[in-house]
């Protein structure tokens, strides 16, 4: 013992300081590797998540079940003020139920009239949120179904009623959910019922910032945002949210899904949007043409063909 | 003081990898998913740094490079640089700073502080001059200085849980060749 802690002493400071050179310089290495070719790394990352947080998550499930039980038992003790506050929104729940149901039936009316059919190819797969980012600057989930359920990167995913980010990053049985408020996050979106084009871009805030509006004036606040199919990565007409004004007068998008508290989240199926590559030809009566997906109308505007069938969808 | 057995040393070590994965566990917990307007303390940075200015021999380099990369791994960091800055403050706090025994736990926070807000001015830096995105000034402050506030508790919890620290001048390894 004595000795080996006599000869470790005489090597100690050389081999030490060699040890420490070589190690930071490949850390550092990894950094600027990472800041080259970012995919790579990230293949990388991805399958480190998915070897380590699989395994944490019999003790997660339990842990974040707990946490959350002694958050609702705290609210207990609120119980009766909350119980007026929920009866008055019961209260405007109703009248709302009530304008839903009637515009629920117009609405399906309108779909037979027109003998619309829905996509059927926009199928989902329900994923549960495993762990989050970990870090206060991430604003990204990780959920229980990678490749082996065919998840893709860049699909869409939505809680019950809102896009709450797309897939960035798969490993077998993990994969990450970037959220649309990661200021990483940029969608292509349009405001209804103005159809004004804007970007949604996350900015680390609860509320993502709207982006290259063309036309500020014809937006209010709570319009509705919804998904364009452009540059097809996302299904056209997902609801992303309500316009919000912040108090700095620039205008926001608050996100109709709850992203406080999610649990399970839908996955959707996208196999990309069809564009129209050719003008169409000459419709005549006899001549057997091939039959274009679309009718006339969309023929009208080649231009556009792209954008025109993405709003479609 | 000085001799301390190899089974003592290698049970720290791995205390050490265990706090390690309870903080990174606890972070990972998806209990809030909202953004939020203030950043909690990095806990593993503060015991990183109290292990080594205090029991240096507890948190070899290699084990903090180890443990600093799963964490930019999981945590979503750009992977390597804050490990590579937290092995550079690790190993200058193990060669250079004033432990506990030499000052008193004022000196020692004061400059624990400094090399915090070192470790945090150097990463914006370089992702800055990267051009790699980063989080909002406000955000990154609330946590650099939670950080340095969370620091004694820190010291004071491991003090608990390891006993006294080893005194410095008998520590075999590492002073003679820095200095």
């Amino acid at each position: 013992m004595a000795k080996e802690r006599a000869q470790t002493h005489d090597y100690a400071g050389p081999l030490r300081r060699l040890l420490l050179i070589v190690v930071c310089a490949m850390l550092l290495a990894l950094f600027l590797f990472w800041r080259i070719d970012s995919p790579r790394v990230e293949q990388f990352r991805a399958k480190v998540v998915d070897r380590i947080v699989p395994n944490m998550d019999w003790a997660m499930t339990p842990v974040t079940g707990l946490v959350n039980l002694a958050r609702d038992f705290k609210s207990y003790r609120r119980l009766a003020e909350q119980n007026q506050e929920l009866r008055s929104e019961l209260r405007q729940m109703q009248a709302w139920k009530e304008a839903a149901l009637q515009l629920e039936q117009e609405n399906a009316r309108l779909l037979d009239l027109n003998n619309v059919r829905l996509d059927p190819r926009l199928t989902f797969i329900t994923g549960v949120v495993m762990a989050d980012a970990g870090s206060p600057f991430r604003q990204s989930v990780l959920l229980n179904v990678g490749t082996r359920d065919g998840i893709v990167d860049g699909w869409a995913t939505m809680d019950g009623i809102g896009l709450v980010g797309r897939i960035s990053g798969t490993g077998r049985n993990s994969s990450r959910v970037l959220l649309i408020t990661d200021a990483a996050s940029v969608i292509p979106a349009i405001i209804q019922p103005s159809g004004q084009k804007a970007l949604v871009a996350g900015d680390n805030t609860a509320a993502p910032v709207i982006d290259f509006l063309e036309n500020r004036d014809l937006v209010r606040p709570n319009d509705r945002v919804v998904t364009t199919g452009d540059g097809k990565v996302f299904p056209a007409g997902l609801l992303i949210g309500h316009v919000v004004e912040d108090r700095s007068g620039n205008l926001r998008v608050r996100p109709s899904a709850d992203l406080s508290r999610l649990e399970y989240l839908r996955i959707l199926r996208h196999h990309g949007t069809e564009a129209i590559t050719d003008p169409g030809g000459v419709v005549a009566p006899e001549a057997p043409v091939a039959p274009l997906p679309g009718d006339g109308a969309e023929t009208d505007a080649p231009e556009t063909g792209p954008q025109a069938s993405a709003g479609d969808g | 003081m000085e001799p301390i057995s190899p089974g003592r040393i290698w049970s720290r070590r791995a205390i050490y990898v265990c706090v390690a994965l309870v903080i990174l566990f606890t972070q990972l917990l998806p209990l809030d998913t909202a953004p939020r307007g203030w950043a909690a303390p990095d806990m593993l940075l503060c015991v990183t740094l109290a292990w080594s200015i205090r029991w240096p021999r507890y948190v070899p380099m290699l084990l903090v490079a180890g443990v600093a990369l799963i964490a930019d791994l999981l945590l979503q960091r750009p992977p390597g640089l804050m490990a590579l800055l937290v092995v550079i403050a690790s190993e200058y706090l193990k060669n250079h700073a004033t432990g506990p025994n030499q000052a008193g736990l004022t000196v020692e926070w004061i400059t624990v502080s400094l090399v915090m807000g070192a470790i945090f001015l150097a990463y914006r830096l370089v992702l800055g001059i990267l051009g790699i995105g980063q989080a909002q000034v406000s955000l990154m402050l609330t946590q650099i200085v939670g950080t340095m506030l969370v620091y004694p508790l820190v010291a004071v919890l491991s003090r608990l849980a390891l006993g006294a620290p080893a005194p410095i001048g008998g520590d075999p390894d590492g002073r003679g060749g820095r200095a």
